[in-house]
C-alpha cells in the first residue's frame, strides 16, 4: 500500500495534468485493444481474423461468423463499453457529490432503486395507459430505471447530507436501508408477476451482459450517453465543492443547480446501465480510486479517465467471464465483485479516519 | 463599498444579530471583533451571503442577493476559518482553484492580465517549496496559507475595471505563528491600500489596532460600534464587550495602540465589576 502511494508522488509543480494527459491516451489505446480482443475472443470458433481477411479479399463471410460476431459479440462489446463508463461515471460523480471516495452506485443503494424501477417496469408495465406505452415502447424499463436511481440517489442525499456534509456512517446505512427496501418491493413484484414475466425477470436480474442485442443497446444508450456527454461539464463544480459547499458557491459555481444535475447524470447512467446488465457491482468505486492515486482527484480528468478505464475494466471482465469456464459462462458480477469486494475493504482500511466523523 | 443595513439573523428560535448596520470603504481593512459568539463569524456569513439573513447587503452598488454565484466570485474572495478537502489534492491543485472563479465573467471585462499565476501566489503566502506537496498531509497554518492564496489568486488584483474587489478573511491568523501573522495582516493591509477592500473577522486585538483602519465591535448580536480605532478601542468600548477590565494604552511616539492589558488580574473577568 505505501509503496504504491510512495510512487505516486506528484511532480515537483504539483501540477499532475500533463500526466493525466498521457494517461488518457494509454487508457485510449488499451481500450481500442481490448474491443477488438474481446470481439476476437469467444467460445465459439467463428474468427475475427479470418472474417476480416474475407472481408478485404471481398469473400463472402460464412453466416455462422457474422451471426457471432456482428449480432452476437458486437453488441456485447458495445454494451460493454457504455455500461462499464457509466457506472465508472457514476461512481466518479457521487463520489465527489458526497465528497467522500466510498460513495458508489452500488453500495449506497442507487443501483437497487434503479433496480426496483426496472422490475416495476416489467411487472406492472402492462397496467400503464396505451398512450405511454406506445410512445415509449423499450424504452419504458430505462425510464423506470433512471425514475427509480433518481429517487434513490435524492433521498440518500437528503437523509445523509445536513448543511454541505455529508455524515459517512448516516450515507452507508440509508443505502443499506434503501437497497432493503428495494430488494422487499422487488420481492412482491416478483411474486404477483406473472410466468412471461417471471421468465423476463430472471433473465434481466441474472446481471450479465450476456443478453446483448442490438436493440437493447440501442434502447438504454442515449441515455447513457446522455450522461457521458453531461459529464464533463460537471468536472470544475465538483472540483470546487471538494472545498465544501460555502467555499464552492464562493468561487462562483452555483452549487444548488450543480447538485440536481449531477443527481440526474447519476440516475440516469446508473438507470440504464442496471437496466440491461441487472447489477454490476463495484466498477464505480474501483475505477475512480485507482485514478486517483494514477493522477490525482482533478474531475476534469478523472471523470473522463473513469469512462474509458471503466470500459476497460468490464471489457476484461467479461472477457474472463466468457473464458475462464468456457464453454460456459460466469456472471460477470461474480468477477467485478471478486476484484472489488477486497478493493473496497482496502479502501475502507485507509478511510479509517475519515469514517469516525 | 459595501454597506449591510438592518441586518437580522436567527438560527431556530434563536437570535444571533439584532438589526446591524455595518458599512467597509474600498481603500480600508475593516476588522470586524468581539467576544466569543458575540456573531462576528455570522454577521461575516451574512455579508457573504452563506447564511439565510434578513436585510439588505449592497456590493459594489448592487444587492448581493440578485447577482450570480459567478457574478459575486469575480468581486470578491471569502477565506473560510478552516478548509478540510475531501480527496488528495495537491497545493497547486488547490490554489488553482481560485484561478477559475468567475472565470467566463471576468474574461468577458477585458483589461485583465493572465500574468497571475499559481507560483506567484504561494510566494506571496511564504509557501513557495509547497507548490507539489499534498495539501492534507500539511500543518493547520499551512493549510490557511494555501487557502489564503486561492482567494488571493480569484482576486489577484485590487481593482478590475475601476470597481474594487474585496476579501472576506474569517480568522485569517487563528492557527498561524506570530511572523506569519504579521505577514497574512500586511498582504491584506497591501491589497487595501492598493483600492481593494477587506473585511476580517478579527480575535487579536493587537493585530488589529496595528493593521485596521475601521472596527465594527459585536457585543451579544449587537453593534456597540463602529469606527475608527481610536473610537471602538477604547478602555470603556471593549471593557464593556468583552466583560473584563481591559486597558487601552497608547505608544505616543509610535502612534499604535497597544493592549489590551488587565487592570488587575484578580478583578477581571466578573461582568460589571467595578472598574
Amino acid at each position: 500500500m505505501a509503496v504504491l502511494t510512495q510512487n505516486f508522488i506528484p511532480a515537483h509543480t504539483g501540477d499532475r495534468s500533463h500526466r493525466a494527459h498521457l494517461l488518457m491516451l494509454l487508457l485510449c489505446g488499451v481500450l481500442v485493444i481490448a474491443c477488438i480482443a474481446n470481439l476476437a475472443i469467444g467460445a465459439s470458433g467463428a474468427s475475427l481474423w479470418k472474417a476480416l481477411s474475407d472481408l478485404a479479399t471481398g469473400q463472402d463471410i460464412s453466416l455462422r461468423d457474422k451471426v457471432v460476431l456482428w449480432d452476437i459479440r458486437a453488441p456485447r462489446v458495445l454494451m460493454a463499453c457504455l455500461v462499464g463508463a457509466s457506472l465508472a461515471v457514476s461512481g466518479a460523480i457521487m463520489q465527489g457529490l458526497f465528497r467522500n471516495p466510498l460513495a458508489d452506485p452500488g453500495i449506497v443503494g442507487v443501483s437497487a432503486g434503479a433496480g426496483l424501477g426496472a422490475i416495476v417496469a416489467i411487472v406492472l408495465g402492462g397496467f400503464l395507459p396505451a398512450v405511454i406505452t406506445q410512445h415509449l415502447g423499450y424504452y419504458i424499463v430505462p425510464a423506470a430505471a433512471f425514475l427509480g436511481g433518481w429517487a434513490s440517489t435524492l433521498l440518500l442525499y437528503r437523509v445523509a447530507t445536513r448543511k454541505g456534509r455529508t455524515s459517512v456512517a448516516t450515507m452507508l446505512l440509508a443505502g443499506i436501508a434503501l437497497g432493503a427496501l428495494s430488494g422487499a418491493i422487488s420481492g412482491v413484484m416478483i411474486y404477483i408477476a406473472d410466468d412471461a414475466q417471471l421468465r423476463d425477470l430472471t433473465f434481466w436480474s441474472m446481471g450479465s451482459l450476456a443478453g446483448a442485442t442490438w436493440s437493447k443497446v440501442l434502447t438504454s444508450a442515449p441515455l447513457m450517453l446522455l450522461a457521458l456527454f453531461v459529464s464533463p461539464f460537471l468536472a470544475r463544480s465538483l472540483n470546487g465543492l471538494a472545498l465544501g459547499e460555502a467555499a464552492a458557491n464562493h468561487i462562483g459555481i452555483p452549487v444548488q443547480r450543480m447538485k440536481n444535475i449531477a443527481i440526474m447524470t447519476v440516475a440516469a447512467a446508473t438507470g440504464a446501465a442496471v437496466a440491461v446488465s441487472g447489477g454490476i457491482g463495484f466498477v464505480g468505486i474501483v475505477v475512480p480510486h485507482v485514478l486517483r492515486l494514477l493522477v490525482g482527484p482533478d474531475h476534469k480528468y478523472l471523470l473522463i479517465n473513469s469512462a474509458i478505464l471503466g470500459a476497460v475494466m468490464l471489457l476484461v471482465a467479461d472477457a474472463i467471464s466468457r473464458v475462464i469456464i468456457a464453454p460456459a459462462e460466469l456472471p460477470i458480477g461474480i468477477i467485478t465483485a471478486t476484484i472489488g469486494g477486497p478493493f473496497f475493504l482496502w479502501i475502507l482500511l485507509r478511510q479509517r479516519g475519515l469514517l469516525d466523523m | 463599498m459595501l454597506s449591510a443595513t438592518n441586518i437580522t439573523v436567527s438560527y431556530g428560535q434563536n437570535r444571533i444579530l439584532h438589526h446591524i448596520d455595518f458599512t467597509a470603504q474600498a481603500g480600508e481593512f475593516t476588522a470586524i471583533v468581539g467576544p466569543n459568539g458575540s456573531g462576528k463569524t455570522t454577521l461575516m456569513r451574512a455579508l457573504t451571503g452563506e447564511v439565510p439573513y434578513t436585510g439588505k447587503v449592497i456590493l459594489n452598488g448592487t444587492n448581493i442577493a440578485r447577482q450570480k454565484p459567478w457574478e459575486l466570485a469575480v468581486q470578491r474572495g471569502v477565506l473560510p476559518q478552516a478548509t478540510s478537502l475531501a480527496f488528495p489534492f495537491t497545493v497547486t491543485e488547490v490554489v488553482r482553484l481560485g484561478l477559475n472563479a468567475g472565470l467566463s465573467a471576468s474574461l468577458n471585462s477585458g483589461g485583465h492580465s493572465n500574468q497571475i499565476s499559481v507560483p506567484q501566489a504561494l510566494e506571496r503566502v511564504g509557501l513557495g517549496g509547497f507548490a507539489g506537496r499534498y495539501y492534507q498531509e500539511l500543518s493547520g497554518g499551512e493549510q490557511q496559507r494555501v487557502q489564503l492564496a486561492r482567494v488571493l489568486l480569484q482576486v489577484w488584483e485590487p481593482i478590475l475595471n475601476d470597481t474594487p474587489r474585496w476579501l472576506f478573511l474569517d480568522e485569517p491568523v487563528s492557527s498561524l505563528d506570530i511572523g506569519h501573522q504579521l505577514l497574512v495582516m500586511q498582504i491584506a493591509r497591501d491589497f487595501a491600500d492598493a483600492g481593494g477592500g477587506v473585511i476580517a473577522v478579527m480575535h487579536d486585538l493587537n493585530l488589529t489596532a496595528m493593521f485596521a483602519n475601521n472596527i465594527a465591535l459585536i457585543s451579544q448580536g449587537h453593534l456597540a460600534g463602529q469606527g475608527a480605532p481610536a473610537a471602538i478601542l477604547t478602555d470603556d468600548m471593549l471593557s464593556d464587550a468583552y466583560h473584563c477590565n481591559l486597558r487601552v494604552n497608547t505608544s505616543p511616539d509610535q502612534g499604535t495602540f497597544l493592549l489590551p492589558h488587565a487592570a488587575s488580574f484578580g478583578a477581571a473577568i466578573s461582568p460589571g465589576a467595578p472598574r
